[in-house]
């Protein structure tokens, strides 16, 4: 398990039994704040205080002289200007803070992007390949509590195999995938509350486990490239209204920033 | 996978987000996060709301100019003109510019005096800005638009109060306790009467943007921008009241114009309170609302380090900040918010600050100080915070000691740059109809340094060389502001350079309130031999007349003043005429010059129905004198005639026939003789608009072409009489 893995189970394991939505209020919380930490010391704040002023400015100059085509138009001109010179000040503190909000934003999704599997609850698992003929090699054990409910569907023109399983288990467990005597395994969660869950496992490199960050990666010499197990999307809902988590996200760290701004005086 | 995300797209779509974000910033967003979130959020919802006014500019277009046409409303229809632009000098004197224009120092008016007019522009009785500025935009007499002076007085009280506008409090307040939380925003009361020239424009469909024009506060909506000028008050709803901080022993107390404040020493820093507006809730304490004030000196580097407010502010000796905007809370979540400039006058011996009045921020205005409101909010934001005081050169703190010259004049050309810039802007957008801007520089130095160009003046500089140049320069850079109009302006619109008044030396003042006392016009309570201001030890039962502000003389008129005495007809005619028969022509001990040029009775001088709060009398005083600091104010004390020992060492209140302000126009205008009343009626006729009947000026006619520039150097005509 990787550091970044620890930290984020152990940051989140005061909310494992509580509601999702809380949990994500909390996190958007302090990425609001450490956001607006990042702009207010890296970003050059009195420019962009400067070119907002001038934004507003030309706003207020296509309102006060409206009658006045030439004088609005230039306004526009003069608008847009503006606001490219805002977003290139913005481009600073936005690079710093793009690869620790991908981090963020790829272990939120471990834990909101899906839920485990519920016990007597039916999944699909399906293993890639990058050989056809490897397809009527790959065989399946599986652990004690997951059953198959029918045959695999071996696909070779898409080289993939499909196995339709059902857990009866409550916990982590490693199913094992077989290519002939190479072998390798999908871990496989049931159970409730806000855990972890990794719907794929796939090869590559450092940079593909930072946005996998679930599972380690597949070994790069066999067939398979990747495994992926159909987990049931985690519905955060704001009484009837179904809610994305990363919509939520975003409006709640962009509203604690907006309240938190006149505290740390930053701009943004 | 509801809610899912395709992970692997996170990093390399952020990189590419300053492109993708305009195009599509709610995807951008999405991908890339909070971070880009704030930028984009901003950047979309300005290019949201350009668009929304765009496309309802541009769908609305049409419509209005049919709904223009269908009215009547074909503004330029009449007009010999597009476009007229007006710079206002307040106080350029004739005579001063005829003589640097036959020098050759001032090119751009020489031009303008060889290719089109120059003359002298007859101002108003009396001489002083905010009457003369209100009969340039209304063009009628005082009697007809109520302004006499910078105050006028309470027939009730006897105590001044500001002519032009009154602040009051807020309609409603709420309850709450003993507490009383007003609810809404100070109301403020125009006093000035009659109809500004550009109000008739826009009511024809002809847009003008007026920049701190005198006397335009409060702002009167009409079809166009107007930033307010002269009258505008501080926070404190004073005309300009700066704080002075000092760690010498001893200090504190009240000043003209400003407040002595006391620093005390905490460790290796220093504290005070700078005083805010009133605090709405008393009872509970303190009348003013304060701001904690921290200075840490560093003697070696000749500097310190300011906190105010949350901000921190590092100035050297002799330098002033940038605007400060401060906000001074009330409690229950009432608050107002200013700006202010600091100016670090002294580290050693005693650490001595200066803070401007504390001013109406145009970015957040607790009171309409522009029209539309959203005006002055848009020069803020577009220029940064600028001075909005109507008397913003502060005059008192120089005359005071607050500031020394060098710091003054700098003051002044910081708020001037402000101005121009505005200036310009407007310029920019008024490209049909009219612009005007008074620019009061050219006022306030004079007024201060008038002493550092004659010798022998009681205020001249004593200790260090007189600075005799420094009028000259103003009158170059007006000149070359000039200059840079005329090259905006092109050979189509017209250009008119006008003064309010003109100016003359301050040598000797003439203490108005103290000579009443000396022939029996004006009584003291028994047991009193002076008076403090306002009249305190006045025995109003017993006097007859009474002196105040810079050249009225009132009667105490039985049916009239609280406690008037003299009864109206006969005794009052003949107390008028015996008043000005002491009074004209009356000399100065000192040297036997004649100090009183002419008394002008009202009824003579004055038509109109604000007649009657007029003073009774004007001193039209000799070119040299003035009212004495001592009378201005209504005190009763000193000498009758006293020598003019303050900076303030220039004046214009004197007789009116001795100061006319200047007319250059860049067209010839026929005629000789010129009033500043005359430019509003001139102004509705350029545009094709009657002029309406209760106007007291003429229109003048104005040749359509410039005259051709005759040969050999550009300077003044000699035959204007200078």
């Amino acid at each position: 398990m990787s550091p970044i893995n620890s930290a984020f189970d152990f940051a989140f394991q005061p909310f494992a039994d509580r509601s999702p939505l809380l949990s994500l209020a909390l996190f958007a919380a302090v990425s609001g704040l450490l956001l607006l930490l990042n702009y207010r010391f890296i970003s050059n704040q009195r420019a962009i205080r400067r070119v907002k002023n001038l934004v507003q400015a030309h706003l207020l100059e296509v309102r006060l002289f409206q009658d006045q085509l030439g004088v609005v138009w230039h306004a526009y001109g003069k608008l847009l200007r503006a606001t490219l010179a805002y977003l290139g000040w913005s481009l600073m503190p936005l690079a710093v803070a793009a690869l620790p909000i991908t981090v963020v934003i790829a272990q939120l999704d471990l834990r909101f992007g899906a839920r485990p599997l519920l016990p007597g609850e039916s999944t699909l698992l399906v293993v890639h390949l990058d050989d056809s003929a490897a397809v009527n090699r790959v065989a399946l054990q599986l652990p004690d509590g997951v059953v198959e409910t029918a045959p695999l569907v071996r696909i070779p023109a898409e080289r993939r195999v499909v196995a339709r399983l059902q857990t009866r288990l409550s916990g982590r467990a490693r199913i094992v995938v077989a290519d002939g005597a190479e072998q390798t395994s999908k871990e496989i969660v049931t159970g409730t509350g806000l855990q972890p869950v990794s719907p794929e496992r796939i090869r590559g490199g450092w940079f593909d486990r930072l946005l996998e960050p679930g599972e380690g990666a597949l070994p790069p010499s066999g067939s398979i490239t990747s495994i992926s197990l159909d987990y049931p999307g985690r519905p955060l809902t704001l009484g009837p209204i179904p809610l994305n988590w990363l919509v939520v996200y975003f409006l709640l760290t962009l509203t604690a920033a907006f309240l938190l701004k006149p505290v740390l005086g930053a701009e943004f | 996978m509801a809610g899912r995300i395709d992970r692997r797209a996170i990093l390399p779509r952020a990189l590419l987000l300053a492109a993708t974000c305009l195009l599509l910033p709610s995807a951008a967003a999405a991908y890339v996060g909070p971070g880009a979130g704030f930028a984009v959020l901003s950047s979309f919802l300005t290019l949201l709301l350009a668009f929304f006014y765009a496309f309802i500019a541009v769908l609305t277009w049409p419509v209005r100019q049919l709904w223009r046409f269908l009215r009547g409303r074909n503004a330029f229809r009449k007009a010999s003109v597009e476009r007229v632009i007006i710079v206002g000098f307040d106080g350029m004197d004739p005579e001063l510019a005829s003589r640097w224009m036959r020098q050759g120092k001032l090119p751009h008016l020489a031009r303008l005096a060889k290719t089109g007019t120059f003359r002298p522009l007859a101002t108003t009785h009396p001489p002083i800005s905010p009457v003369a500025w209100s009969t340039f935009l209304t063009g009628v007499n005082p009697g007809k638009h109520n302004i006499y002076d910078f105050l006028s007085r309470d027939r009730q009280t006897y105590m001044p109060f500001l002519s032009s506008a009154q602040v009051l409090g807020p309609r409603r307040r709420l309850g709450f306790g003993r507490r009383a939380i007003p609810l809404g925003r100070p109301r403020v009361k125009a006093l000035r009467k009659s109809k500004p020239f550009w109000r008739y424009l826009g009511e024809a469909g002809i847009f003008s943007s007026i920049i701190r024009v005198p006397v335009t506060f409060p702002p009167e909506p009409f079809s166009g921008v107007l930033l307010s000028g002269m009258c505008v008050p501080d926070l404190r709803g004073s005309q300009g009241t700066f704080s002075f901080f000092s760690s010498c022993q001893g200090t504190g107390g009240q000043q003209e114009g400003g407040v002595l404040l006391p620093l005390v020493q905490d460790g290796g820093e220093w504290t005070g309170e700078l005083p805010g507006p009133e605090n709405p809730f008393p009872e509970e304490g303190r009348l003013d609302l304060t701001l904690p004030l921290r200075i840490r000196p560093d003697a070696p580097r000749r500097s310190a380090s300011v906190q105010l407010d949350g901000q921190r502010i590092t100035l050297r000796q002799g330098e002033y900040s940038d605007w400060i905007a401060v906000r001074f809370r009330a409690g229950f979540g009432i608050s107002s918010r200013g700006i202010c400039r600091l100016y670090l006058k002294s580290v050693e011996p005693h650490l001595e600050l200066y803070v401007t009045p504390v001013q109406i921020d145009p970015r957040r205005p607790a009171l309409p100080i522009s029209h539309p409101l959203a005006y002055s909010v848009y020069l803020g934001k577009l220029q940064g915070p600028f001075s909005t005081l109507g008397l913003a050169e502060d005059t008192w703190a120089l005359n005071n000691g607050a500031l020394d010259d060098p710091a003054f004049l700098d003051q002044c050309y910081q708020i001037h740059a402000e101005r121009e810039r505005m200036f310009f802007d407007a310029l920019e957008k008024t490209r049909r109809g009219v612009c005007i801007c008074v620019f009061d520089i050219t006022d306030r130095v004079q007024h201060m340094f008038w002493r550092h160009m004659e010798p022998g003046h009681p205020a001249a500089p004593k200790h260090e060389p007189p600075d005799s140049g420094v009028i000259e320069k103003l009158y170059q850079r007006m000149d070359a502001l000039v200059g840079r109009v005329l090259d905006n302006a092109g050979p189509d619109a017209i250009v008119l350079v006008v003064s309010d008044h003109g100016f003359k030396s301050f040598r000797r003042g003439f203490n108005l309130n103290a000579w009443l006392h000396r022939e029996g016009y004006l009584s003291l309570v028994s047991g009193s031999t002076v008076s403090e201001p306002w009249f305190r030890h006045v025995d109003w039962q017993r006097t007859r007349a009474y002196g105040m502000g810079l050249n009225g003389l009132y009667l105490n008129l039985a049916g009239r003043e609280r406690f008037g005495i003299v009864q109206p007809g006969e005794e009052s005619d003949a107390l008028l005429a015996e008043l000005r028969e002491k009074l004209r022509g009356i000399a100065d001990p000192q040297g036997g010059q004649v100090a009183i040029r002419d008394v002008f009775d009202t009824r003579e001088v004055y038509q109109g129905p604000y007649r009657e709060n007029a003073p009774d009398l004007l001193i039209g005083y000799a070119s040299g004198y003035r009212a004495a600091w001592e009378s201005v104010n209504g005190s009763v004390m000193g000498d009758v005639f006293l020598d003019n020992t303050r900076p303030w060492s220039g004046d214009h209140c004197i007789d009116p026939h001795d100061v006319p302000g200047v007319l250059f126009a860049n067209r010839p205008i026929l005629g000789e003789q010129h009033s500043i009343a005359d430019v509003a009626p001139t102004i509705l006729q350029l545009f094709g608009l009657p002029v309406p009947g209760y106007m007291d000026g003429k229109p003048w006619t104005i040749r359509p072409e410039p005259a051709p520039i005759p040969a050999g150097p550009v300077a003044a005509p000699a035959s204007r009489g200078f």
